[in-house]
Formats: C-alpha cells, structure tokens, sequence
C-alpha cells in the first residue's frame, strides 16, 4: 500500500522511458488519472515492470511521466498484452507526446549516486530532451555532466540533475529535480545540442512501483470508443 | 478538491468497499479515473473524494449530487455502472449509505485534498434516533473547537457514519462511542484523488468502454 518510491541510478541499468505528453488544460488531468489508474490495476503486474513515477504541471496540459523497466525485452512483452496498450488510443485521441527510451548516464546528487523518488505526495522536476550532434555524442554528453554539476552546486533549489541518454537515437533527457516548488527551472543551453522537448516546471503526482506478494491486478476490458483522427479537409 | 462545510442540501453517498489485500489504493483511482474522464459529466454530479485505508484492506467513496433525481437520473446511464460493475467484481460492498441529512461539526472546514488523514466510522445504533436528535446529541458530547468531523445519517436512521479529520488518537470518532455505540466498522483512511464538477464549457473527452472480460459476464 502507498509503496510509492522509485530509485534511479547508474548501477541498476534499468530500461528507463521519458514520456512527455501535451494535452490541454481540460483533458490534462483525466489523462493523467486514467494513465495512472491503469498502471495501478493492471501495468505494474506485467513482468519486469519496475516503477512509473507521473508528474504534471499546474495548467495541467503537460504530463510527464519517468518509467522504469527491467529491460527492453520486458517491455516489448508487455507491450504486446492488451492490460498494457488497451488504455493507449484513448490517450492517443486525446493527446500527442514525445516518448525516448533512455539509459541513466549519470545521477548528479550532493552525497551518492543515486536518486530516490518519493514517498510522499510531493516533488518538483523540470523534464528537458535535447537533440546530441551525432559526430560526437560523448563530448555533448561531457559536457551536459559538467553543467549538470556546477548547477548543482551553485543552486540552491536543485537537488540532483539525472542525465539520460539515448546513443541509438543520439538524444539525451535531463531530469532537474527541486527541492522548493517555487524555484526557478532550470534548462541546458548548448550550442551543438537543439532541444526536442520540454515540460515546465512539473509536480509528482505519485509513483506507483511493483507489486508486493499479496497485490493482483484488477481483471477487466477497455475498449476505445474514440473516433479515429482523420486528416485532410 | 472536494471542501464541506455547514449543513447538506445535497445528497452525499458513502460507499465502503472490502477489497483484497493491499488493492484499496488501487480501486480508489479506478473510480477516480472513471468519475474525472466520464462521471463528473453527468448532470447533478457535485463532488466525489476517494480514500484508501492504510492497511491498504478498504476502498471508501464519498459522493455528493445535486438531489435525488439527479443521482436516479445518473443511474439510469450505462456509464454510471460500467466501472461499479468491475469495482464489484474485484470487492465486497461493506457499507452504502445516500441521504440529505449529514452536516459538518467544528469550526473547520473539511478538505478532502489528496494526502489528507481521516478516521472513519460506521455506527448502527441498537434504538435509532430522528437525524436532529442525534446531532445535538453529537453536537453536546463532541469538543467542537478541537474536532473537525463529517456526520451523515442513512434515510432510514439506521446507520451513521462519522468521519473525522483530526489524527485517529484524538478524533471525534473517540468520542461518539459514548453516543452511538461501538462502531460497527473503523479505519484510518488517506485521500487518493478529489474529483470536481466540470469547469464551464468543459466536455467529456476520454471516450472508452469498460467490461468484464467474457468469463465474468
């Protein structure tokens, strides 16, 4: 029960995704509880699964959630049962998003390298995808660590920055996490890197991690009754 | 998020669910999510707070809709009962209870924000009372400046349900046993989420269906 905690760090070489999805401010939230309802009942059940951490930002139109797997072989199951993707074009119809599939570079923290989300109800993070020059991937990502760390050390708000790459794709996502919600964001700015996303100023919302021996899923069907998008006149 | 405060003119719903270990959490944002994406649309929907119990064994809902016929009129619509029908099937109904006569008792306001502690309690008295008799009697036995409390009485008097915001130690829950008896059912319980009546203009947008899968049908 509330087993609401997720760890990030180098060492644990987990398959983590960045999903940030851009709704408006009246579909926001419902997409943020129906996401969250349906790993509670049925995701988080499917093997391999780890943790979801979901946040969203006050205007509630930006929803950004930080997934763990054990591997990509165990997502790719899951993807493939439908307790997993039944949820999915619902918020397809009502919503678009930026989703990377990432490994942990680093984890920059005052005092260890690594970063426990939650418990609790609170959390602030700022998300930040960023497009690396595929001539030199490790030299972007260099530097990104060295800027991570000085403003770590000079902020007062930033508690840690997690660095997340993406070599296949040559993206890397930043995770600023705060330790005031008031706090300024805080973004990398670099000339050999373009940013290909961003999601302000974020709150935790919860983390919903694997299940204990005594938790089971909730058995039920979802189907969309969305009308598909159309394009063209 | 769902704030009470003062007397009811509309009619608030308890429902107490029994769910199997550690799955109240669970059930609490299902209904959350069903209520915010397609419940809250319906018309004479108020207000709806979800609670979990710490021990993680029982679901609580607390709903308010307009008046009766709003809430006759919402269960006349297949959407009403698609997520209740799987709600259902994953727990045992402990307790129902829909009425007009409830009311706050203290000087605060209750606050269902997400996070926030309460001690509920269901009483079935052995010789009912009229609901104004019972609130002065609560009314005379509760400290009203050191309790925060939401008291709601069933139709037929036969149940009342207590739920108090302060810690479960020093709670107005404590207090009524010398009123109404020992409490046919207590917890602790957290809000999980707080769900409130559309903004103007706004519409539903999640469009799905929920069934049993064939087995259970």
């Amino acid at each position: 029960m509330f087993s609401d905690q997720a760890r990030i760090s180098v060492v644990n070489s987990l398959h983590t995704l960045l999903i940030i999805i851009h709704g408006n401010s009246t579909n926001g939230r419902g997409i943020l509880l129906l996401n969250a309802s349906e790993t509670e009942a049925r995701v988080k059940h499917l093997d391999g699964f780890v943790s979801v951490s979901f946040f969203i930002n006050e205007s509630h139109d930006t929803i950004g959630e930080y997934v763990q797997w054990r591997t990509p072989g165990h997502l790719a199951a899951a993807f493939r049962r439908s307790e997993f993707h039944e949820h999915l074009p619902v918020v397809e119809s009502l919503a678009s998003a930026e989703v990377g599939f990432y490994s942990v570079e680093r984890v920059i923290t005052s005092d260890d390298d690594s970063l426990v989300i939650g418990p609790s109800f609170a959390g602030t993070v700022d998300l930040q995808v960023l497009k690396l020059p595929s001539a030199n991937v490790d030299a972007a990502l260099s530097r990104i660590v060295l800027w991570a760390d000085a403003m770590r050390t000079s902020s007062k708000s930033l508690s840690a920055v997690v660095v997340h790459v993406d070599r296949t794709n040559n993206k890397a996502a930043l995770v600023m996490h705060h330790n005031a919600a008031a706090a300024d964001s805080v973004w990398y700015l670099g000339s050999e890197t373009s940013e290909i996303d961003r999601a302000e100023r974020l709150m935790r919302y919860t983390t919903i991690s694997a299940p204990g021996v005594n938790d089971r899923p909730m058995r039920y069907v979802m189907s969309c009754t969305a009308t598909r998008k159309t394009h063209g006149p | 998020m769902l704030v009470i405060q003062g007397a009811g003119d509309q009619i608030a719903g308890f429902i107490l669910l029994e769910c199997a270990p550690v799955q109240a959490e669970c059930v609490a944002l299902f209904s959350a999510s069903s209520s915010e994406n397609r419940l809250k649309y319906l018309e004479g929907f108020r207000e709806a707070a979800f609670l979990a119990s710490n021990c993680g064994r029982f679901a609580l809902e607390y709903v308010l809709w307009e008046n009766p016929a709003a809430l006759a009129a919402a269960r006349a619509t297949p959407i009403f009962w698609e997520h209740i029908r799987i709600v259902e099937h994953h727990t045992t109904v402990r307790h129902v209870s829909f009425s007009s006569s409830y009311m706050t008792l203290g000087a605060k306001r209750i606050t269902f924000a997400r996070g926030e502690r309460f001690s509920m309690a269901v009483y079935r008295p052995d010789a009912p009372k009229a609901w104004p008799q019972s609130l002065d009697d609560l009314r005379a036995s509760v400290d009203l400046k050191h309790h925060h409390s939401f008291v709601q009485m069933a139709e037929d008097h036969t149940s009342i349900v207590l739920l108090s915001g302060d810690g479960s130690e020093s709670s107005a829950a404590n207090v009524a046993p010398s009123i109404l008896g020992t409490p046919d059912f207590r917890d602790d319980f957290i809000v999980v989420e707080s769900i409130s009546t559309p903004r103007g203009g706004e519409k539903p947008h999640a469009a799905y269906a929920l069934t049993l899968p064939s087995a259970h049908t």
